[in-house]
């Protein structure tokens, strides 16, 4: 074998242990040192994938809520650190372990619901506060619940708000279809409970896969069983497909869906047959003055009209800032912990945030929008005052 | 009864498609011996240069030809540039270089459109045709026929003329092909530009339904992968055929059994075929004493 | 086209003739590199790097079952992520209520081999791209229950262990005492997957993927060496999904999708047709590549392709066929040296 490749193979593997060894220059800083050490908050978000988006939105309206609150504790800066989770929990799990050694004073944790219920008992036995913007039901509570706090209210009180209303639409038989992420998984069973809880039958509840290349099957099985209306759950680029192809296959029944419906890429996929589809969301971006504020601050920053993703990051950024600040550069993971239960943040784009005893969202906002002639409004606020 | 037609409408409808993947699949392999793993995403790069035209002004039918022509572009590139130094060497090492060559197009794509999926337009209208209490788009029969008829023209060029006949025997026997007069080196090219074209076609039919991410190309590679071995790896009318099926099968099960096991009656399906006609459906008699 | 990597029967023969002899060097060899392997721990200056070669300890014993099913079975298949989903769920559904840490490490490399086994038996009927295909059905099938069997695996959520997981002193929550866990694992594994290479039954494995007639007709079962390859191979794998259960104390059904099979298998095709020390050299820089640039996003990806595509290019026959050129080359020189020295005297 010649030299020139033996050198190759030989330079591939010094840039292996070069890339291996190289990001760990810095050393394990912990959280009350130097009076002028950076104070490190943790975001898991999913960096590369199908959902990468998550992450830079993340970033982005931690950047912009610096800007509006500082990004200053004292006299320490706040440093990021970021790990990637791929929205898959496995992956959040050796993100996050790879993450803690770093010693971070808190995490805004992963849009994936999945993500946040593999990490929930790592961050837990560390004692590092957490907040959190997901769907799903067991975010919150349980014995790693201590340090969890949710910003926005999460899918069973959407739902619940949901379901009274289609109830109150005159639906009697409905059909549920969903995707098998672990916020589709749970998203359902939610729904379907309060669906029942109100007298709606569901008849037939179809899943699809997140990578499927196509719908008719679940469609189909929807159209046979006769039903009076459709929801649909999932992320924003199939949902807007999946309501596309419904309208293909000549369904012209009332369409429910899950709040990313109301974000532009859904819309942008799913074209004309978006007209009338309604979907249940706890953020508009004009549903309040606040909201408005935020959003025109958003699209002068980042040229996009932001989506009820970055609201909800952009609360929890604020969040963890106000509270680091409240309990001091110096402070230990409980107080700062306690300092988030005392959080009361008004003109909020959300709304005032505040944290009731579960440490769920006080006071939720839930709101359901539509599309009028190809652009999502604000038909009715279920709950939660300015 | 009305459901089922649609169930096998519909499915067909999306297994043309899968087809025309396994088809130029087939063709890679069946001149070059290589399983190409990029094969997907191709398609998929096909349907963001289209994009990447349309955001620039082009009418939607030049910015798909120019995806199209890009995808083929990009197959070529890898035939010359990898696949070249290859030659002579195991087999394995073309397979598994193409794997790498799927991540190179995949994180490239990713870097240059950032990751805010797209959505491609389709072809046609996607309104619902309503034929009794039968529902059809333009759109899904636009992809049907487009799908098919590249099909057949593919299948007729590789039986008719002299160039696609030599491409049918490369992979079994080289040195017989450079005696009709073709180069091997050179059909190797035309194999692998021409499967790059197909991807291409493939990955804008398909785009509109699924929209435009970079992570995708594994997927399609996997059905390309799938339609082409069920029908007989090296036959292109079998993957049509095999797409089909595939096709077919899924959307039964969901319809009729369960969606959430749909894919895996798909599988377990494939299995079965592969174990009673262990050439796949229409595979050749060669296929049958195939060694490792 | 041929589409074998030809093995060298010339020093397969050489290697029987000298049995014992070559067991006891293997022997002698992986002791030492356990011991090295005591002090890598204290070179690392983060716990990251750990995590990092943890990670790739698991990935090697993966590919090492890999290897045996495909470098000595002739079988290529992209099942063997799907094969640790079974190692790795059998144990963090028993571990705790039902098992202890070594009962349910046990009983993941019998599921794991079990499971392999089908494949193995379908091998009778279903021969190379066509088995390919039976393998990703497989693969799938696997993921598919994982990700929908909610009740049983927790579906698409995962499912967390549910006893603190420690053996022999060590608590395997710490990075440091994983990776000695896993090291003497790792030495076993490359040792058994050796010594069976070596042996008459792995002469026989080895002839069979040449060429299957001729083994045939010299008298060797191939279709029971091939379930028996498929069973090693699962078993190892099993094992491997398993110790990823420990590792993270959580498992899902995207830990185990193709990008992982096609990782393994990229890792023993890196290495060629080679021995274990190939194969756990490989597995170390592939998932350095593909998992240490976690901080690197798309660029990181990207370098991993390039690096992947350059690798293969200018390594065909692997880092085994490097190895035996560095080693042949290294001989030469030392006997050029000796010659010199003593024709001065």
């Amino acid at each position: 074998m010649s030299i020139q490749r033996a050198t190759v193979v030989g330079g591939l593997a010094a840039l292996a242990g070069a890339v291996a060894f190289a990001g760990c220059g810095g050393s394990d800083n912990k959280t009350s040192g130097s009076s002028s050490d950076p104070i490190k908050v943790a975001i898991v978000q999913p960096y590369t994938g199908d959902s990468a988006y998550y992450g830079e939105q993340a970033d982005q309206a931690f950047a912009l809520a610096m800007k509006h609150s500082g990004s200053k504790i004292g006299s320490r800066p706040i440093k990021l650190i970021k790990g990637d989770s791929k929205c898959q929990p496995a992956v959040a799990v050796q993100a996050t372990n790879q993450l803690l050694t770093e010693k971070p004073a808190a995490v805004l944790t992963s849009a994936c619901s999945g993500d946040t219920l593999a990490i929930k008992p790592l961050l837990s036995a560390r004692k590092i506060p957490v907040c959190s913007i997901n769907f799903a039901s067991e975010i919150t509570g349980g014995k790693d619940g201590d340090y969890m706090w949710r910003a926005e209210p999460s899918g069973a009180i959407i739902n619940a708000q949901l379901a009274k209303h289609i109830a109150a639409e005159g639906v009697r038989r409905i059909a549920v279809i969903h995707d098998t992420s672990s916020y589709g998984q749970d998203n359902t069973k939610t729904l379907v409970k309060a669906l029942k809880d109100n007298g709606v039958d569901v008849t037939t509840v179809a899943s699809y896969g997140f990578t499927d290349t196509d719908y008719s099957g679940q469609i189909l099985k929807a159209k046979k069983a006769n039903v009076d209306a459709i929801h649909v759950e999932g992320y924003d680029l199939q949902i807007g497909h999946l309501i596309k192809q419904i309208r293909q296959l000549g369904l012209k029944l009332p369409i429910y869906a899950t709040a990313d419906a109301g974000n532009n890429t859904a819309k942008e996929a799913g074209g004309e047959a978006m007209e009338d589809v309604v979907f249940a969301t706890s953020w508009l971006p004009n549903w309040i003055p606040a909201a408005t504020k935020f959003t025109d601050a958003w699209k002068k920053e980042y040229n996009t009209t932001p989506a009820l993703v970055m609201s909800n990051f952009y609360d929890c950024a604020s969040v963890l800032i106000s509270a680091l600040k409240a309990a001091g550069p110096d402070a230990s993971s409980d107080e700062l912990n306690e300092a988030l239960k005392a959080t009361n943040l008004p003109d909020m784009p959300s709304g005032t945030v505040a944290f009731d005893q579960q440490h769920e969202r006080a006071n939720p906002p839930v709101m359901l929008g539509t599309y009028r002639n190809g652009k999502p409004v604000l038909t009715k606020v279920l709950s939660g005052s300015k | 009864m009305t459901t089922l037609f649609e169930t096998l409408l519909s499915a067909i409808a999306a297994g043309a498609v899968y087809g025309l993947l396994g088809v130029g699949f087939s063709l890679t392999y069946k001149t070059t011996g290589i399983i190409n793993f990029a094969h997907g995403n191709f398609a998929i790069l096909g349907a963001f240069v289209a994009y990447a035209l349309i955001d620039m002004g082009t009418p939607l039918v030049i910015a798909m030809l120019g995806g199209i022509a890009a995808a083929g572009i990009a197959a070529g590139v890898m035939e010359r540039a990898i696949l070249r130094p290859l030659y002579g060497r195991p087999l394995i090492a073309g397979i598994l270089v193409t794997v790498g060559v799927a991540v190179v197009i995949e994180s490239s794509t990713q870097l240059i459109a950032g990751s805010v999926p797209r959505t491609l337009p389709s072809l046609a209208s996607t309104d619902a045709w309503q034929i009794g209490s039968l529902s059809f788009s333009p759109s899904q029969l636009t992809i049907l026929l487009v799908a098919l008829a590249v099909s057949v023209a593919i299948v007729l060029y590789v039986s008719r003329t002299r160039t696609g006949r030599a491409m049918r025997g490369c992979a079994q026997d080289s040195e017989a092909v450079s005696l009709l007069g073709v180069s091997p080196q050179r059909l190797y090219f035309a194999a692998f530009v021409l499967a790059g074209l197909l991807a291409g076609i493939a990955g804008v039919l398909i785009a509109p339904s699924i929209g435009l991410v970079p992570s995708r190309g594994l997927s399609l590679t996997v059905l390309a992968f799938a339609a082409a071995v069920l029908g007989g790896l090296g036959s292109l009318p079998g993957a049509v055929l095999g797409g089909i099926v595939i096709a077919v099968l899924q959307n039964l099960a969901a319809v009729y059994v369960t969606t959430d096991y749909a894919a895996a009656v798909g599988y377990l399906a494939i299995i079965l075929v592969l174990l009673v006609r262990v050439r796949g459906l229409l595979g050749d008699e060669l296929e049958t004493l195939r060694q490792v | 086209m041929s589409s074998t990597l030809a093995p060298r029967l010339s020093s397969t023969a050489k290697r029987s003739d000298d049995h014992a002899g070559r067991s006891r060097a293997l022997f002698t060899r992986l002791l030492a590199v356990v011991l090295v392997m005591q002090i890598v721990p204290s070179l690392a200056s983060s716990d990251a790097q750990i995590l990092t070669l943890n990670l790739a300890c698991i990935y090697a014993i993966s590919a090492i079952g890999l290897n045996v099913v495909f470098g000595m079975g002739g079988l290529l298949s992209i099942a063997q992520a799907a094969i640790m989903a079974v190692g790795g769920y059998a144990l963090i559904l028993l571990f705790g209520p039902t098992f202890s840490l070594v009962p349910a490490l046990l009983v993941a490399c019998v599921a794991g081999a079990a499971v392999s086994m089908l494949m193995g038996i379908v091998a009778a009927r279903v021969k190379t791209h066509y088995f390919i295909l039976v393998s990703l059905a497989l693969a799938e099938i696997i993921v598919l229950i994982a990700t929908n069997a909610t009740g049983l695996t927790g579906g698409a959520n995962g499912t967390a262990i549910k006893a603190a997981p420690a053996i022999a002193g060590l608590n395997l929550t710490v990075p440091t005492d994983f990776f000695r866990f896993a090291t003497v694992l790792l030495v076993v594994v490359w040792y058994l997957a050796d010594a069976l290479r070596a042996s008459r039954i792995g002469l026989g494995m080895t002839t069979m993927t040449v060429d299957e007639h001729l083994a045939t007709a010299a008298g060797v079962p191939v279709q029971r060496y091939r379930i028996l390859a498929t069973m090693i191979g699962g078993a190892f794998a099993g094992l491997a999904g398993a110790m990823l259960g420990l590792l993270d104390g959580y498992l899902g059904p995207q830990n185990f999708e193709l990008d992982t099979a096609i990782l393994i298998l990229l890792i023993v095709v890196v290495a060629g047709r080679a021995r274990s020390g190939s194969v756990v050299l490989a597995a170390l820089i592939l998932t350095i590549l593909s998992r240490g640039l976690l901080t690197l996003q798309s660029v990181g990806e990207l370098a991993y392709g390039v690096s992947l595509i350059l690798l293969i290019i200018f390594a065909p026959e692997g880092l085994g066929g490097i190895s035996q050129s560095v080693r042949k080359t290294a001989g030469r020189l030392w006997s050029a040296t000796l010659t010199q020295v003593t024709a001065r005297r």
